[in-house]
């Protein structure tokens, strides 16, 4: 006869399921006597007073003790091992009967559970990505390619079948879209209406639907194409492909086109088919000089802001405003009243992003205000950062980038490395304006405005200790039917002091009127 | 995806919290809540309060959620981090928990309860059977005296057995230090996550809590015991140690005072129904509650009829 | 297709992270979540071979003619012969052992000894060591049974003299052959090589061949399929369980075999011989299972796998699209339930062409059916069935001609896709019992174990190189 035991640290199984583990623990091959108990003190003497245990062992009373008598030491070895299983075992489904069933590993296995699957979401790690991606697309599935890390050398014969065979291929790098009203990755709950979105951003796609659903219209489709579909190598395929199915899709009105400038080989094509389609498109190339764009029925636009205005406008039949290039009117007084409120050493905006796009944009809307901005993105080599942990005079950051991201969640979930920046920016006395994105729906943090007000109001304490006003500038990216409650989360940022404006232009120009007022 | 509280137990944080997730089981979890060394449950039934319970009647996705997963209360909506699952605790009527008044269980009501206890103890073969503590020796007529048996029962119910005497004994005696010792002896013994030992000490003191009364020196003696069990209850795991700090602060499950409740009326078909309902609770946890809230109610009933 | 998306209700299929799949859900799409993880064991260049496989129309119309022929296939007993006379190009001094190639000097402990006893049964030497100089010498030419259309178990060593069973595919004539079964205790199969071995070998080529050869002949062959279905009805799985079928074959074989003018004295021990070893009808199995698989061998680009064999040092496969390539990786121990006395210790590795039955869906794969089984090795009805189950997704269809009672008749799941095993990272599962490592002495226990995977990969790998 041998004993053995073994502790499973912190596992907690209701008092059913453990009599009914104690009692398999009995049935186990070459087991004589069993038992499964919180390793308490007193459990631990009862064990030794029953034989089971040779000797007392310390007691940790939140941890399961499971000891064994059985014929020899391989029996009880190996009914502890089983045991251990049983309780790891994930529980998989069961049918009448109680017959385990496996549950799907492949796409293939997948389409036996799931026949009229018509969609692949992948996010695996970017060495696997592009061979599940293929054998999606071979199995006659549209593709979404959340990860990254996949060469465009992977990414073009994916894409080229896809467009063979008039499949989808979103991706890879592609964070977010909308298809049929439902979300996709980090997305939001957008009115479905009348306009079709193809973006190369995932954070511009965001916005965009966010501001078109605030200004009352709403979308068919957003298709996301991936960060790198718009560089020469890979040509656009995926734009190409979604603007057609656009023109061809009688529920879009008004199509909207969102991305960083292509190379021009790209862009020539991407227009040429943007004006074959036949309807009114908004273009907005972020950093493009918008009179570049504009033709016939494309409208180029300069900021994602306008883009929606611009798009909404087309849906509803309403005349084309002429856009502005400055801070909105309505924030004069608040501009006014905290530029007074500045030290003279407060001189900088230090703007924090957890989405790419919004860093860029707002990148080129405060150079052209204000002249250089530093980042780890930077429009100019010459301004980039020194040290990405350190600000330099004006700061705008995307704390997306790899160099933050390792070995973290992304900042939209994980908001330790942006709080941590934000006291960092209140003990640096040249800082005046804080500029923060929040961005809501799906994916996200389900609690943005909690994670960040303590941060703020830190902050606010710090510089007040130095008697120094310091501003919030910020935007939430959302809508009302986000799982984030929209308005409460505008009401905490409120309540906290941050100034909000409603998009990530009128913030970027808020903040560099701030500091340009003073 | 929103869901709403049905009731709060009186113990649930009125204002904002944060708290961890500790455990998951198939009808509820519990949390871990940040500040405080005690946990709080969510669990879905449409009857079962407890007084650290936040209640639900509706079943809401447990799988979309993991152990270690860190939750927060905002403005009166409970979230999880990474789910979209939101339970809204405002609006939901507060459960208080608390025994009710002095009961005096009359010996009839007393019987049927205990005969009923050991009869479900024995059908569904748990390790505690209440008569197997007082074979061996009198301690009231109803306990009875089988003269000439050796002992009997489980391990676990013959190591409860000597700690259980010299616990009734220092409460008829008003010994908290004697009481302590016996404690120290049932903390965190037997099978289950709340250990056989644990629940007789909980229904235990949900006995002592309902006959105090008034005489000054009873409430004394469970609030100095009850210090000392909440120090003995390091030794027991979290779950378990959550339940014995509401019952030292008088506080027990719905279950367990509608019981109290239907011992007091002495309504007797009433009375059998509502006890196996509150022996159905877990495995064996709710049998061991009533093990010690019948031992519990006669320690200081000397002077009624039975005794 | 891309217009008609959006006319469809989204229908999501997640690969990674598992919030997604939820996100979608609240939204009020369907989604299903995989339990995904790197094929292959991680191997990235597999990974890519794979996915230029899956669902090519060039493998997908192989494979559904690999799997016809495989399905078509009549496997019926003609008779018994001498390997010498019945198996084609059978040379003198040739030894055939189960498995895929392997050289004298590496064999395991059982074979080695079965290998010798044929030496001493054909009379090639005179005794132990003259016959071990001789295996070592390279006088004798060592092959794989596969290789000449034949299967054997455990070692599976089939000399010139030895009695074979013939089984012709009467769909399209292939020639499949085996040994006859010695029965329990010390045989040949196992290593052992005393004279009572060589004199049961002996009796076996004088007289219990022709005894069956005669009977065969007067029932003018016997189908195999219809036995092995009824069988499987009756609570075999017939590989480690074959009580069943071996009665079966007995009610045929006797009537017949009294039919013939055999001495009465020799009818009556061949039948007593046959009713003491309920595994007498294995090898008739495992030589149907065979011609069954030959049938659908051969198909350029087909991931049919036909064979899976072990020569207790080295776990085999073979693939339809490959040609004549084994795909080895050392043998697994098996993890089983041991007789009294014995343990892991004393174990052989995995031994044995009987694999071929799951192969061809019936052993483990027909678990379902035989839950008698599953008691020997550990497990429940419901694990049994269970295993027939997971089986269901790693094969191209299931077996029209063997049904599973317990599974409502479904037929039991036929046909392994190597490229499903690479991409589920479920491997076959195998019934089989367990030799002791050292010659001679036997079965120690009985196990339930897996094929390994890199066999998979490894011809995953090699037929995307070709195409």
């Amino acid at each position: 006869m041998a004993t053995a035991q073994r502790m499973i640290k912190n596992l907690y199984r209701d008092s059913v399921s453990l009599m009914q583990f104690s009692e398999k623990l009995r049935a186990l091959e070459g087991v004589k006597q069993a038992s499964a108990v919180m390793a308490t003190e007193n459990n631990i003497s009862l064990l030794v007073e029953a034989g089971l245990l040779a000797s007392a062992v310390p007691p940790s009373p939140n941890d399961l003790m499971i000891v064994v008598e059985g014929k020899d030491d391989s029996s009880t070895g190996a009914a502890l091992d089983q045991a251990e299983g049983m309780l790891k075992a994930k529980s998989t489904e069961t049918d009448e009967g109680g017959v385990r069933r496996v549950p799907p590993r492949s796409i293939e296995m997948g389409l036996e559970s799931m026949s009229s699957a018509n969609f692949v979401l992948i996010s695996t790690p970017g060495e696997y990505a592009a061979a599940e991606a293929r054998k999606a697309l071979q199995l006659g599935l549209h593709v979404m390619m959340f990860s990254d890390n996949v060469s465009i050398e992977e990414e073009i014969p994916l894409k080229q079948y896809a467009r063979e065979h008039d499949l989808l291929m979103m991706g890879p790098d592609c964070g977010t879209a909308i298809i049929n009203g439902i979300p996709l990755g980090f997305a939001n709950l957008v009115r479905r209406g009348d306009i079709g979105v193809v973006a190369a951003s995932g954070t511009g796609l965001q916005q965009v639907t966010c501001l078109i659903d605030r200004f009352g219209g709403g979308i068919t489709q957003a298709i996301g194409t991936g960060g790198h579909d718009l560089k020469s190598e890979v040509g656009g395929i995926t734009m190409l492909q979604s603007i057609a199915a656009l023109t061809a899709d009688p529920q879009t009105k008004v199509i909207l086109l969102v991305s960083k400038p292509p190379s021009p080989d790209v862009m020539k094509k991407v227009l040429e088919k943007a004006g074959q389609s036949g309807k009114p498109v908004v273009v907005i190339f972020i950093g493009a000089d918008p009179a570049s764009v504009t033709h016939g029925k494309i409208i180029g636009v300069k900021t994602l802001e306008d883009a929606a205005v611009a798009a909404v406008n087309f849906s509803k039949g309403k005349a084309l405003k002429k856009f502005s290039n400055s801070m909105p009117a309505k924030y004069s007084a608040v501009e006014k009243s905290s530029a007074r409120k500045l030290k003279k050493t407060q001189k900088y905006v230090r703007a924090l992003f957890s989405g790419g796009t919004f860093c860029y944009e707002n990148l080129l809307l405060m150079s052209e205000a204000l002249g250089p901005v530093y980042s780890n993105i930077p429009l100019k080599k010459e301004h980039k950062l020194k040290d990405v942990w350190k600000s330099q005079e004006h700061t705008a950051i995307d704390l997306g980038d790899d160099l933050f991201t390792q070995g973290r969640p992304h900042p939209m979930i994980d908001f330790r490395l942006r709080n941590e920046r934000i006291i960092q920016e209140a003990k640096d006395p040249s800082t005046a304006v804080i500029l923060l994105d929040v961005v809501l729906g799906y994916g996200s943090n389900m609690d943005p405005a909690g994670e960040l007000v303590p941060a703020i109001l830190e902050a606010l304490k710090v510089a007040a200790k130095a008697k120094r006003n310091l501003f919030f500038v910020g935007f939430v990216c959302g809508t009302d039917s986000d799982p984030q409650n929209l308005t409460r989360q505008q009401d905490m940022l409120r309540e906290a002091g941050v100034i909000l404006t409603e998009s990530n232009a009128q913030a970027a120009r808020l903040a560099a009127a701030i500091v340009s007022g003073r | 995806m929103q869901f709403h509280a049905a009731s709060l137990g009186s113990a649930i944080p009125k204002n904002n919290f944060d708290a961890t997730i500790q455990s998951l089981f198939d009808s509820s979890l519990n949390l871990r809540l940040e500040h405080e060394d005690r946990l709080i449950t969510i669990l879905i039934s449409d009857h079962y309060d407890l007084p650290q319970g936040i209640r639900l009647d509706e079943k809401i996705p447990l799988h979309s959620l993991t152990v270690g997963l860190r939750a927060a209360s905002r403005g009166g909506i409970l979230r999880f981090d990474s789910s979209p699952l939101t339970i809204d605790l405002r609006g939901a009527p507060i459960w208080e928990g608390k025994i009710p008044s002095l009961i005096l269980p009359s010996e009839q009501a007393w019987s049927i309860t205990w005969r009923v206890l050991n009869e479900q103890q024995r059908l569904k073969n748990t390790e505690l059977i209440a008569d197997d503590l007082f074979q061996s020796r009198s301690l009231h007529p109803p306990f009875g005296q089988r003269a000439g048996q050796a002992e009997q029962g489980s391990l676990l119910a013959r190591r409860l057995r000597q700690p259980i005497l010299q616990l009734i004994a220092a409460a008829e005696q008003l010994d908290s230090r004697s009481a302590k010792d016996a404690a120290q002896n049932m903390i965190g013994l037997g099978p289950g996550v709340t250990p056989s030992g644990d629940d007789v000490l909980i229904g235990f003191l949900a006995g002592l809590h309902s006959t105090a009364g008034n005489e000054k020196e009873r409430p004394a003696f469970i609030q100095t015991f009850g210090e000392s069990l909440l120090l003995l209850s390091e030794e027991t795991n979290e779950i378990s140690r959550t339940y014995l700090y509401h019952a030292i602060h008088g506080q027990f499950s719905s279950s367990i005072i509608a019981l109290l409740d239907a011992i007091h009326n002495g309504d007797e078909p009433r009375l059998a129904l509502v006890s196996k309902e509150t022996m159905r609770v877990g495995h064996s946890s709710g049998m061991d509650s009533v093990t010690g809230l019948l031992i519990g109610l006669c320690v200081w009933n000397k002077e009624n009829s039975y005794a | 297709m891309v217009n008609k998306l959006f006319e469809q209700d989204l229908q999501v299929i997640n690969v990674g992270l598992s919030s997604f799949a939820d996100s979608i859900q609240q939204a009020g799409a369907k989604s299903l979540q995989l339990d995904w993880r790197p094929p292959a064991l991680g191997d990235k260049a597999t990974g890519e071979h794979l996915a230029a496989l899956v669902n090519q129309p060039d493998v997908e119309a192989a494979n559904r003619i690999a799997f016809d022929r495989f399905m078509l296939a009549q496997p019926v007993l003609i008779g018994v012969a001498s390997a010498r006379d019945g198996v084609p190009d059978f040379g003198e001094r040739t030894l055939l052992h189960a498995g895929p190639p392997i050289e004298w000097k590496r064999m395991c402990g059982p074979m080695q000894g079965a290998v010798i006893g044929a030496i001493l049964f054909e009379g090639w030497a005179e005794n132990q060591i003259t016959a071990r100089g001789l295996a070592a010498s390279g006088g004798i030419n060592f092959a794989p049974c596969h290789h000449f259309g034949a299967v054997g178990p455990m070692s599976g060593v089939i000399s010139p003299s030895m009695p074979v069973w013939i089984v012709k595919n009467e769909d399209r004539g292939n020639l499949s052959f085996s040994n006859l079964n010695e029965g329990l205790g010390k045989v040949l199969r196992f290593g052992a090589n005393d004279p009572s071995v060589l004199e049961r070998l002996k009796w076996m080529a004088a007289t219990l061949g022709p005894a069956m050869d005669a009977a065969v002949k007067v029932l003018g062959g016997i189908e195999l399929r219809p036995i092995i279905a009824q069988a499987l009805h009756m609570g075999d799985e017939c590989h480690n369980r074959n009580a069943a079928a071996s009665s079966l074959l007995f009610k045929k074989l006797t009537p017949a075999l009294l039919k013939t003018d055999f001495p009465q004295g020799d009818i009556a021990k061949v039948l007593e011989f046959i009713a003491g070893n309920d595994h007498f009808f294995l090898n008739i199995s495992m030589a149907c299972c065979k011609s069954m698989l030959d049938a659908g061998h051969g198909v350029p680009h087909s991931t049919l796998v036909t064979a899976m064999a072990r020569n207790g040092v080295d776990f085999g496969i073979r693939m339809s699209g490959a040609g004549d390539a084994w795909f080895t990786v050392p043998a697994p121990m098996v993890d089983g339930l041991f007789f009294p006395g014995y343990s892991q210790a004393d174990a052989a590795p995995d031994l044995g062409d009987s694999a071929i039955t799951e192969t061809a869906g019936i052993g483990g794969f027909a678990m379902g059916a035989a839950p008698a089984i599953v008691q020997f090795v550990g497990g429940t009805p419901q694990d049994a069935i269970a295993y027939t189950r997971e089986m269901l997704h790693i094969t191209m269809g299931v077996h029209s001609g063997f049904t599973l009672p317990p599974l409502n008749f479904n037929g039991s799941p036929a046909g392994i896709d190597a490229r499903k095993v690479v991409d589920t990272g479920i491997q076959p599962v195998i019934n089989t019992g367990i030799a002791h490592k050292d010659a001679g002495v036997g079965q120690v226990g009985a196990g339930i174990t897996r094929a390994p995977l890199e066999c998979f990969t490894q011809a995953v790998n090699a037929l995307a190189v070709s195409s």
